[in-house]
């Protein structure tokens, strides 16, 4: 208990801190700072692993310094040791990103670490996703130059963040965006626009296997168009990738590709949006060993709802780099105030549904591992979800969200394993808020996820009250009252209380917290169960 | 304009950096390269290599790995090669317990604990993350390349072999069947002059365990007479080792260590091996192994 009231100790005297941003003589510095710590308990009950150093903490700080065309950064992060969920790789501290930069109207050169992404990043992205642990910063030189009006290039090289040392491989990359309507004379005021754009990425590796001929350089290409008319909006882009064999494809020797189409739709009150994808082995890292989240290289995004929902998050998709396809259709429309169906202030309603399915695969039972046919998909269901949801208000005081949710999980393809087969839930949620006045807030989730399969149905009870502008306070039980196995029907319960004063916010919190997976956009980590005492701090400047 | 020049050309050079297309063979000229055996030099005996196995009998993939090391590398490596298991964490618990427990295992599968508290202990340190994974001499620590995925196994022996001994390092057993236990003394030379902290770990494995394991590339998928090589058991001189070198010591510097180990009568001590290796002491590498069986 001592660590954890020194840490709280540590937490007021920062909170206290006034923090100024002015650099006398010209410039300004400003920047963020973040810091999670639990203090864990035993919990042998749900599983829970035993923390030696009883405390475990995420921090970081972000300083930013910018002057005229100039700007530089730098990021101290600190792992002592990494929050359980997070990789352990983590531990340590340090500054791990650091960069200089400078712009002009038609120039702008980063030196160090940057952030960047090629069209929708099916062959780069690089970012940092701090709740996934995910950061795969780059370390080199970057240029973009604007040579003429709507003409937008990009060249980067450098090495990827691996935790607090770099990948050995090199990664480089070129981008050209053409927006044909800024280079047209009259281009703005045509009712149709054009985004052409093109990439190519390069990995080096050197090749020291004395089994297998490797490749060395990796190349992947892509070429992409978006076509704007009135309300509507086409964008496509295809990604192809050179052999490359890795510890993700298990060494097999097919070139990789990847197709993204998506259409949306929107006026006043209603709109749509349609989305389909097609991966085929485009896992695409600069250490081809690596695993888990390092050192990747693309981005493919999932294609199915983030649900921000407890239990309808409980079974997430994680893309499927090894071949997938994917679709997802949503349909959103406003019920008019003064409606029948609206009533008197009205209603929003939103329909989507996604489904993800494997690739056809031919085995070749040889090094190239498979060939498959474009057009056509696989019989293994990996992800399905189904969701209707409908926000209306009562009146001034009173707003609720009505949501149904049913999701076929394929927990063997999406976790890795076998011998679990598909997980089919259905959730239903109710979301209820009370204004008392402009200071005081309830809201109120009453959630629950009924399946026959894993740990069978699940009930959550979500209460939290504000009182602005400084204050909130959250309680929650999570309840696996279902589970077919007695001793497992546990309760997980949290409260939490903030505090927030200008641009800093302390939390403390308690509880249970469940094993689980999290995901963002279809990149996931796994979180073990815990329990213990919680302190987050955030602040900006 | 000069400027748009360089800037294009930096972008088609990039462009063309390279694609290396193979379009087969896709495997080398295997060459065995079993120098351990015989010995080039007896005076100089070859550096061996550790191969530090992460792994679980829940761990669907992991025999493929084991396959991999033990059919694939160890033919060409062979006595080049010591290789320990280590069972620990997610997927080493034991049913029906384990999180990672399938549900539809039979009944009384998966019930032997092969966690041991050393074990354990290095796979929370080294960060080990999923199975299977791999530690090649510990190289790599802390700089978080040292757990690697079976496909970097291969290229880190290849490393690891290419560089020249430091260490002789020699294991002799004495078993005595009336108390089950072994005397094992370990001793060891410098090679050339060595600086820094280094410390002695000595192990005990069994091989060829019969027992459940998960593996999916197979049928049936949960194989109730797995062959489980190179388990680790025990140590015999604490989680860490004992410190043999403080600071350095030159060439020709010889220490013994002795000790005396009661092995479980639950153990086949015909597949009972002794395993010594040397590392320093602030990078966790290890510089030379060796194995011998205990009887």
């Amino acid at each position: 208990m001592k660590a954890l009231y020194t840490l709280l100790i540590a937490s007021t005297f920062i909170f206290t801190q006034e923090i100024y941003s002015q650099i006398p003589g010209g410039g300004s510095i400003h920047g963020n700072f973040q810091l999670d710590a639990q203090y864990y308990l035993t919990d042998s009950v749900i599983g829970a692993p035993v923390v030696p150093e009883k405390v475990l903490s995420n921090g970081f700080a972000n300083f930013i310094y910018d002057q005229g065309n100039f700007s530089a950064g730098l990021r101290y992060e600190n792992y002592t040791n990494p929050l359980l969920g997070f990789d352990p790789r983590y531990k340590g501290n340090g500054i791990s990103y650091r960069y200089l930069n400078y712009k002009n109207n038609e120039l702008e050169i980063t030196a160090g670490n940057f952030y960047d992404q090629f069209g929708n990043g099916l062959i780069f992205r690089s970012y940092e996703e701090r709740g996934l642990g995910y950061d795969n910063a780059m370390d080199g030189l970057r240029v973009k130059y604007n040579p003429a009006k709507g003409l937008y290039l990009k060249g980067l090289l450098g090495y990827q963040r691996d935790f607090f040392s770099k990948g050995e491989g090199i990664v480089r990359g070129a981008d050209a965006e053409w927006f044909l309507n800024e280079t047209l004379k009259r281009g703005d005021s045509m009712t149709t626009k054009f985004i052409f754009g093109a990439s190519f990425v390069s990995k080096y590796q050197s090749d020291k296997d004395p089994i297998y001929i490797l490749p060395e350089n990796v190349g992947a290409g892509s070429g992409r168009l978006t076509v704007i008319h009135k309300n509507l909006t086409i964008s496509g882009e295809f990604a192809y990738k050179i052999n490359d064999p890795s510890a993700t494809n298990k060494l097999i020797y097919k070139s990789g590709s990847a197709s993204l189409l998506t259409g949306t739709w929107s006026k006043k009150g209603a709109g749509f949006t349609i989305a389909a994808k097609r991966i085929d082995n485009l896992s695409f890292r600069s250490d081809r060993t690596a695993t888990l989240n390092s050192l990747i290289i693309n981005y493919l995004p999932a294609m199915t709802k983030n649900h921000t929902y407890i239990l309808a998050a409980l079974y997430p998709y994680a893309t499927q780099p090894n071949g997938e396809y994917g679709m997802q259709g949503e349909f959103f429309f406003n019920l008019k105030p003064g409606s029948f169906a609206g009533g008197k202030y009205g209603s929003d309603v939103s329909v989507n549904y996604s489904r993800v399915q494997s690739i056809d695969k031919k085995l070749t039972g040889d090094e190239i591992g498979y060939t498959s046919d474009f057009f056509k998909t696989g019989n293994e269901v990996y992800y399905e979800d189904f969701n209707v949801e409908l926000h209306h208000k009562w009146n001034k005081k009173v707003q609720s969200a009505f949501s149904y949710i049913f999701i076929n999980y394929n927990k063997d393809v999406i976790e890795g394993r076998q011998g679990f087969g598909h997980v089919y839930s259905h959730i239903g949620i109710i979301e209820t808020s009370y204004k008392f006045d402009s200071k005081h807030n309830l809201r109120v989730e009453l959630q629950h996820l009924y399946t026959k399969q894993d740990q069978q149905s699940w009930g959550l009870l979500l209460a939290e009250y504000t009182i602005a502008p400084h204050w909130f306070l959250a309680a929650l039980d999570e309840y696996n009252y279902g589970n077919n196995i007695k001793e497992n029907r546990l309760h997980y319960y949290t409260t939490s209380i903030a505090y927030v004063r200008g641009s800093n916010r302390i939390q403390l919190g308690y509880g249970r917290q469940r094993a689980g997976i999290f995901c963002v956009g279809g990149v996931c980590r796994q979180v073990p169960a815990s329990n213990g005492f919680a302190v987050s701090i955030t602040s900006s400047f | 304009m000069r400027t748009k020049k360089i800037f294009f050309a930096a972008l088609i050079s990039i462009a063309f950096s390279g694609c290396d297309k193979i379009e087969g063979p896709y495997r080398e000229q295997v060459v065995v390269q079993d120098f351990c055996a015989t010995g080039i030099d007896d005076s100089i005996p070859n550096r061996k290599v550790l191969v530090e196995d992460y792994t679980g009998h829940l761990c669907g993939n992991c025999p493929d790995a084991g396959v991999y090391l033990n059919d694939t590398l160890k033919a060409i490596y062979n006595h080049c090669l010591v290789v320990v298991s280590v069972h620990a964490g997610y997927f080493a618990g034991t049913c029906p317990t384990a999180f990672a427990c399938p549900g539809n295992q039979p009944p009384g599968a998966f019930t032997t604990d092969f966690n041991t508290q050393s074990g354990t202990a290095w796979n929370t340190f080294f960060g080990i993350t999923g199975n299977p994974k791999g530690m090649i001499n510990r190289v790599g620590y802390p700089n978080a390349t040292h757990s690697k995925a079976v496909s970097g196994w291969a290229t880190e022996i290849a490393n690891q072999l290419a560089l020249p001994t430091q260490v002789k390092l020699s294991i002799t057993n004495s078993f005595n069947s009336s108390t089950n236990s072994v005397g094992v003394s370990v001793a060891s030379e410098l090679v050339s002059n060595l600086s820094g902290d280094y410390k002695l770990q000595v192990v005990i494995t069994e091989d060829s365990v019969l027992n459940w394991q998960v593996w999916y590339n197979h049928t049936p998928e949960f194989v109730p007479d797995f062959i489980h090589h190179h388990v680790l058991r025990d140590v015999l001189n604490t989680t860490w080792g004992e410190t043999l070198i403080t600071g350095g010591a030159p060439a020709g510097t010889a220490i013994t260590k002795n000790y005396t180990y009661t092995i479980s009568n639950n153990w086949n001590v015909n597949h009972c091996n002794i395993v010594a290796f040397i590392y320093n002491a602030n990078t966790y590498e290890i510089i030379q192994s060796e194995q011998m069986s205990v009887r």
